[in-house]
Order: structure tokens, then C-alpha cells, then sequence
């Protein structure tokens, strides 16, 4: 009897499963995962003897599987139960994510550092690099986790043209979101206070900026990695000052023009830190109604949430993705915007430390 | 195909459970012949041809070894039997070993010679199966096989397939002819498949993941308490995994009626190398008694000889594990410890406190694992440094790891003794209805979890893109 009982036991949960995965129609893309899913694959006599049919069909079948978004997230708690303390490569902490730094690239960061140097004799420019939070709040990590000490790095540069501004002591645990990677519109305004020092600028207080909450269910890249439940979402404000009178992006074959530098579409998906401007591209400019000079950025996706602070301050803002460039910026520059290099008052760069030391795409500013 | 996956579970289990109960009982061998078949080719389509050549010719051996025996044709008998041996030894040697043999001849030879040949699934399992028919139609210990379809049912039956156990063809010769598949057999299979499936998803997979993360680190900086930890997780990763096998094999088994032997009997607990062979891999230890220890003569003709029989039989055992030197050296420590608890060894460890005898053991069977997991023989005698300490002996990483891992190799030690399943024996003598419920919710759970980290394997975010 109870050997029956089993057998019925195990055979619902194999057909039920098996039924419920048939019935359940194909998704072409998560947004959980933020990846198109795989599709039915192609069947012929030579994908099947090459084995190809039977991986391909293995992956559409685990990409597609019923109840995978939930699933994944019964083995987030799991893990948990069984006191992991990381997922994904992201640590776990007190209602906060932190994602694990990567090694650095010691031959990257140095044709990235010699590359501005370079460019710097011509163009004077400026350089803040963007802690993570992972060393930032390092003592809120889990115990025993790996951190790099960022602030050796730091104190390791010595440039010689390029002014460099150090803001690793200013920027502060909270001046970055819970969910997310990036820093919040708090910690962009330490960062621009630091560079308005610079310029001989007064800071500004939050008060400065006309402040207002737009969601309130910000769940960020952090969780998207980890597959972490029950994490409180981030909040997203977005900080007014100033007049915007237009947003160029340019995608890498065409150019749009918008008439903000905030894209309302990405509040009701999931990736809704690209309400700032848009996910990255690599030419942006913005005009704004201001008096101001003009500056140019060379930026990672930190730049985004850091431009609005400036468009009272500035006539033109433009931004450039060295990541998606594939030529000379300068020509680049003159192509698309009829601008050139000489034309900006002020040249930044702005990087995030993990984009700054393991990635290497400066050979197209020179 | 493997068990632990979505395919498996939710596409070619339910069909082969449907057709075959459906199925009138004289189609039931000819229907698991053929979706074991599909099965096997699911990922190794061409070898597939592989298989069914080295059957025709081992039913052919059975054939003809039995004809000759009846016509009184020892000779004859004989021939047959050692031209399908050769058969056998010859495919599982060319597809298996070529590769290892040719790098060693370049290495001597200073020659440049590449023959690459992926190794067939499961070869060294069903080979060795059909040897041992041949073998014992030879021998008289079980009648010859006349119809292809059982003897092919026998070879390829998918839940032996691939990872063993290697089943005698002796010992389930009745049940390809009658069984009897009963609700009460099939919710035993339950049982015991659902254990292994989560031997090896829940456990083994996981602790996979540690053994992977100390392993790809540079060994040479490894400090002894991460090299422990990464021991410690692979000794689980191989005894869940290998385990949780044979029992989704035997559960499988008897879901169709069919008894395998049991494979493994708790190896951990032993309290000497002599005992742990008994009970690790049991169908392996077995088959190489039965046809090659005692048909070198075992222990009959004195020490000298019984030593030199040890030390055959042992690299045997290592080099039929892979083809590399690393698995040689591995089966030549064993050969070496078996042969000193023979000389001597088990005399005094039977006099120790078992607690000595335990450490002893677990010493040795933990360290073999690092000769078998380490395919670089030079990458062994680093890390054999560093589980001393040449690295110091703890760092951040090691805590974290502890810390990540410590409650995971907790369970897994808890699980490799019988100890769970005793207290749950007593638990049902006691109070046979909540231990009643406890298995219930022991499957349900066990199968949604297990199928929670199957999917949740290829969770594989993708964060940053443009397009």
C-alpha cells in the first residue's frame, strides 16, 4: 500500500512536471535573466548524428522549462539554507548585494593609463575613478570575503598630465544602491563636488536639485546575477536641475534625438537603471539651455546616473562609450556630431574601477 | 543521455514508463532494447554502431563457445571464447587507450603522432559485462543466450548503461525472461532512485563546486586548509556522484522488475583499505576477482605468487578508471596497501582501537583521491606539499571556503554512514506512520529540489548588452 502510494507520488510529479513543461507556451526572451532564450532547434539528419539536435535540444529544453524563473529562485533560498554566502559571483549580505571585484588586468590598466596620459598633453583632462562598493563597504561584507584593496590602486597612479581626482575617501557606503552595481544620484553628486573643487566651484547640496522619487521596485543587475529573493528593491530618484533642450544618442549606425535625459519606458522593466539615458551607446550628446562651457565625458554606464547633476552647469554635454567605439573618437566625433576635440572646454574621464582596470578600449582616443 | 537532467526526467522517462506498461509482456525487452538504444545515442550517435557490433559479436562468442561445449569441443569452445575476448580487449583498447599509448610513444620516441578518438560512452562498463558472459558460458555458469533481443536488452539496459553498476549477465540471466513488475517493486525503485538522484544533484554537484574552485587555483599557493577542504569535497563529489548513480540504476532497475547487486555498501566507514574495497564499487571488485585474481591462480600458490596476482589485478583496476598515469599510480597505492594489510598490516589494525583504524583508513582512501584527481602526475606532488602546509596553513579564502562549504561537507559526511538510515529504521519500527510521512515529503522534496538545481544550472544572466 505504501509502495503504491509512492509509485502514484512519483508518477504525478514526473507527468505533471512533463505536462505542465509541454503546455507551457516558449518565452523568446527573460527579462529576469536579461537574455533571449533559446528557441526549437533546427532537425536534420546531419545535426542529429552530429550530436549538435541532442545539445541544442538539451539547452531549448532547460532555457524553456516551466516554472524556471521560480526555480531558480527555490535554489537561491537553498543555497542560503545551506549558509552560502555567495551566488553568482555576487556576495550576500544584510539585505545588500555586493558583486565580486575582478582581478585586474595589470597590461590593460597600463595601456589605459598611458593612452590618457597621451591624450592628456593635448587635451588637458580630469579622471575620477568610481570605487566599488564591494571595497567600499568592505566591513559589511560576509566574513572571510575576498576584497581587493582599491584604495593601494588609487594611491599606486602618479600621473603626470592628467589630473586625477581621488574621491575613495569621500564616497561613502550609502553612495551606492543595495541591488545594483552602480552608485546612486548621492554618490554621483560626491564625485561632481569633488570635480567642481577642482574648477574652483562651490559644492552643491541635494537641496540644490529638484528631487523626486520615481520608483520604488528597483531590483538591479546585483540580483538579476545572484537570482537573490527577498532583497528590499532601491529606490530611483531623479535629480532636476537645469533644462534639457535635447538628448542625441547615436547607436553605431544611426542617430535619435529625445527630449530628456530620462527614458520613463525603463521604469517598467526590469533594467531600470537605464532610465538615465538609456542603456549604454556609444555617442550621447545632451544640449541643454544653459550658459555653460562644454564638456566631454569618456565614460562607463556610471556616467549616466552622473549627467543629469550637470545640465545647468553646461551648454552641451557629450558622452562617449569607448566600449562600443570602433574608430578614431576624434573622427568619430566630427562624423556624427560636427564636433571636434578642440570645441570642449572640459574633457573628463569617468570610470567605474572594474571597467578602468579590466577592460581596454583607449586605443581609439588617440 | 544522463540521468540528472530535464531530458531525462521529463521526456524519455515518461515515455519509456507509459510504452512499456502499456506494452503486452513478450514486447517489453524488444521496447527497453530499442529506447536504450536511443538513450546511449542521444549523445554519442555514431558510437552507437560501436555497440551494437560489439554485441552481435559477444551473442555470437555465447553461440559459439555453447556449440562447441555440447559437441564436446573444448578446443573449439575455447577458441571462440578467446576470439570474442580479443574482440572485446582490442575495441575497448583502440577507443580507449590510443591515445594514451601514442603520447607515450612521442614522449620516448621524440615523434609527433595524433590519433584523436573520443572515448565511447560507458565502454569500459558494458565490455567488461559482456566479457563476463562469454566467460561464464565458457565455464558453464550460466546457460548460453539464443535470442539477440534479451542478450541485447541485457548489454545496453539504460539504467546501467553508462556508470555501472557491471552487472553479470549470470545474475539477472532469469529475469530477462520472467519477471514479475509489480506497484510495490516500482515504489522501492522510487525510493531508491530518488536518493540517488539527490546524492548526485543536491550533494555531489555542489561540492563539485568547491572541489572545482580549489583545483583551478595555482596549487602552489594553496594554503593545507584549502587543499583539505578541496580533498574533503572531491572524496564526497566522487562517493555522491558515483553512488548516487548505481542507486538511480538500481531504482530504475527495479521499476522494470530487474534486481541489480548493490555497488556500494557505506565505503568511508571502513577501517582498512582491505575492507573499503569491499565496499567501494563492489561490481568492479567482483568482476576482476572473478575473471582475472582467481584465474591467475589468487591465493593458491603461495605468497610470492598471491602478491604478484595483487599487484596485476591492481593496475588493472587503476588503468581501466582512465588512461592516464595518474590512474595506473592510483591502482599500484592500492595494490601496495592491500598487499602490506595482507603481509602484516590487518593483523595489527585489528588490535588497534577502531578509532586508529578508522583514521588510518581515511587517510588513505582521502589521499588515493588526490593521485585520481590530479591527471598531472607533477600537479600531485604539489598539492601533496600543500596539504602540509608548504603553502601556510590558512588564509581568508580557506575561512570563506569553510564557512561556505563547512555545513554541506557536514551533511555529506553524516550521509556517506549508514547512521540516517539507521535511525530511520528505528524510527519506523517506533512510529511507522510518521516515518510514513517522512518519506513522502523525503520524495516530494527531494524531487522538486532535485529538479531546482537541474534548471537552475544553466541560470545564466546576461547583463550587460546593447542590441
Amino acid at each position: 500500500m505504501k509502495n503504491k502510494i509512492l509509485t502514484s507520488l512519483f508518477l504525478l510529479l514526473v507527468f505533471g512536471f512533463t505536462l505542465l513543461d509541454l503546455l507551457t507556451p516558449d518565452r523568446a526572451f527573460s527579462e529576469w535573466e536579461n537574455r533571449e532564450l533559446k528557441g526549437a532547434p533546427e532537425i536534420s539528419v546531419g545535426r542529429i548524428f552530429s550530436g549538435e539536435f541532442g545539445s541544442d535540444y538539451e539547452s531549448y529544453m532547460t532555457d524553456q522549462f516551466a516554472l524556471r524563473d521560480s526555480l531558480v529562485k527555490i535554489k537561491y533560498l537553498a543555497d542560503r539554507a545551506l549558509l552560502k554566502t555567495d551566488a553568482g559571483g555576487v556576495y550576500i549580505s544584510d539585505n545588500t548585494l555586493f558583486v565580486k571585484q575582478n582581478e585586474i588586468n595589470r597590461e590593460y590598466l597600463e595601456k589605459n593609463i598611458s593612452a590618457m596620459e597621451t591624450f592628456s598633453l593635448k587635451y588637458p583632462s580630469r579622471f575620477i575613478l568610481v570605487p566599488s562598493a564591494t571595497y567600499i563597504c568592505r566591513d559589511a561584507l560576509p566574513p572571510y570575503a575576498e576584497v581587493m584593496d582599491e584604495k593601494e590602486l588609487f594611491e599606486s597612479f602618479n600621473f603626470e598630465s592628467l589630473e586625477f581626482i581621488n574621491i575613495i575617501d569621500e564616497i561613502k557606503a550609502d553612495s551606492y544602491f543595495r541591488t545594483d552595481h552602480h552608485w546612486t544620484a548621492d554618490g554621483a553628486l560626491i564625485g561632481y563636488n569633488a570635480y567642481r573643487r577642482t574648477l574652483g566651484k562651490e559644492a552643491l547640496a541635494k537641496d540644490a536639485f529638484d528631487v523626486s522619487e520615481v520608483s520604488q521596485d528597483f531590483l538591479g543587475t546585483s540580483v538579476s546575477k545572484s537570482g537573490a529573493v527577498g532583497i528590499e528593491p532601491d529606490v530611483l530618484e531623479k535629480w532636476e536641475r537645469g533644462k534639457v533642450k535635447s538628448v542625441e544618442v547615436y547607436d553605431g549606425l544611426k542617430t535619435s534625438e529625445y527630449s530628456s535625459v530620462y527614458f520613463d519606458e525603463y521604469l517598467d522593466k526590469k533594467d531600470k537603471y537605464s532610465y538615465y539615458l538609456g542603456q549604454n551607446q556609444p555617442l550621447v550628446r545632451i544640449k541643454t539651455d544653459s550658459e555653460g562651457g562644454k564638456i566631454l565625458i569618456f565614460k562607463d554606464s556610471y556616467a549616466h546616473i552622473f549627467s543629469q547633476l550637470l545640465i545647468e552647469d553646461y551648454s552641451e554635454i557629450v558622452l562617449v562609450d569607448l566600449r562600443y567605439v570602433r574608430e578614431r573618437v576624434a573622427l568619430l566625433l566630427e562624423k556624427t556630431f560636427d564636433v571636434s576635440l578642440e570645441d570642449f572646454d572640459e574633457i573628463l574621464f569617468l570610470y567605474s574601477t572594474d571597467t578602468f582596470t579590466t577592460e581596454n578600449n583607449m586605443l581609439w582616443i588617440r | 543521455m544522463v540521468f540528472s537532467s530535464l531530458l531525462f526526467l521529463f521526456r524519455f522517462l515518461p515515455i519509456v514508463i507509459l510504452g512499456y506498461f502499456i506494452l503486452p509482456r513478450k514486447f517489453r525487452n524488444l521496447f527497453l532494447l530499442l529506447f536504450s538504444l536511443f538513450f546511449y545515442a542521444w549523445g554519442e550517435p555514431t558510437y552507437i554502431a560501436l555497440m551494437l557490433f560489439s554485441i552481435v559479436i559477444n551473442f555470437l562468442g555465447g553461440i559459439f563457445v555453447d556449440k562447441y561445449k555440447t559437441t564436446g569441443s573444448m578446443k573449439g569452445a575455447k577458441t571462440a571464447l578467446i576470439v570474442s575476448m580479443v574482440i572485446d580487449i582490442g575495441l575497448l583498447g583502440v577507443f580507449k587507450y590510443t591515445g594514451f599509448f601514442l603520447e607515450n610513444v612521442n614522449a620516448i620516441m621524440k615523434t609527433d603522432l595524433v590519433l584523436s578518438i573520443v572515448l565511447p560512452i560507458g565502454i569500459s562498463f558494458y565490455t567488461f559485462q559482456m566479457m563476463s558472459y562469454v566467460i561464464d558460458v565458457y565455464r558453464g555458469d550460466t546457460e548460453v543466450q539464443k535470442n539477440i533481443i534479451n542478450f541485447g536488452c541485457y548489454v545496453s539496459l539504460f539504467p546501467q548503461l553508462i556508470a555501472g553498476p557491471i552487472v553479470q549477465y549470470k545474475t539477472v540471466a532469469e529475469q530477462l525472461e520472467t519477471r514479475a513488475e509489480t506497484a510495490d517493486a516500482f515504489g522501492e525503485g522510487v525510493k531508491r532512485f530518488m536518493a540517488g538522484l539527490s546524492k548526485k544533484v543536491l550533494i555531489a554537484n555542489n561540492l563539485g563546486v568547491l572541489w572545482d574552485t580549489v583545483s583551478a587555483s595555482d596549487l602552489t599557493s594553496v594554503p593545507a586548509l584549502t587543499a583539505w577542504l578541496g580533498i574533503l569535497a572531491f572524496t564526497f563529489q566522487i562517493y555522491f556522484d558515483f553512488s548516487g548513480y548505481s542507486d538511480m540504476a538500481i531504482g530504475l532497475g527495479k521499476m522494470f522488475a530487474f534486481e541489480f547487486l548493490e555497488n556500494f555498501d557505506y565505503p568511508y566507514i571502513s577501517k582498512s583499505i582491505t575492507e573499503f574495497w569491499r565496499r567501494w564499487h563492489i561490481s568492479l571488485g567482483t568482476w576482476f576477482r572473478d575473471y582475472l585474481y582467481i584465474p591467475l591462480g589468487g591465493n593458491r600458490h603461495g605468497l610470492l605468487k598471491q602478491i604478484r596476482n595483487i599487484a596485476v589485478v591492481w593496475l588493472m583496476t587503476g588503468i581501466w578508471h582512465g588512461a592516464s598515469w595518474n590512474f595506473a599510480l592510483w591502482g599500484l597505492y592500492f595494490g601496495v596497501i592491500l598487499i602490506l594489510e595482507k603481509l602484516f598490516l590487518l593483523k595489527l589494525l585489528k588490535k588497534l582501537p577502531s578509532f586508529i583504524s578508522h583514521v588510518y583508513s581515511i587517510f588513505l582512501f582521502v589521499y588515493g583521491w588526490v593521485i585520481f584527481a590530479l591527471e598531472d602526475t607533477s600537479d600531485i606532488l604539489v598539492y601533496t606539499k600543500a596539504l602540509f602546509g608548504s603553502a601556510g596553513f590558512l588564509n581568508r579564502e580557506s575561512m570563506y571556503l569553510l564557512l561556505n562549504f563547512g555545513l554541506l561537507l557536514i551533511i555529506a559526511g553524516i550521509f556517506s554512514t549508514p547512521l540516517p538510515k539507521k535511525l530511520f529504521a528505528a524510527l519506523e519500527g517506533k512510529l511507522p506512520r510518521l516515518a510514513f510521512v517522512l518519506t513522502v515529503l523525503g520524495v516530494v522534496s527531494a524531487f522538486v529540489l532535485s529538479v531546482v538545481y537541474i534548471t537552475a544550472s544553466s541560470y545564466n544572466p546576461f547583463l550587460y548588452f546593447r542590441f
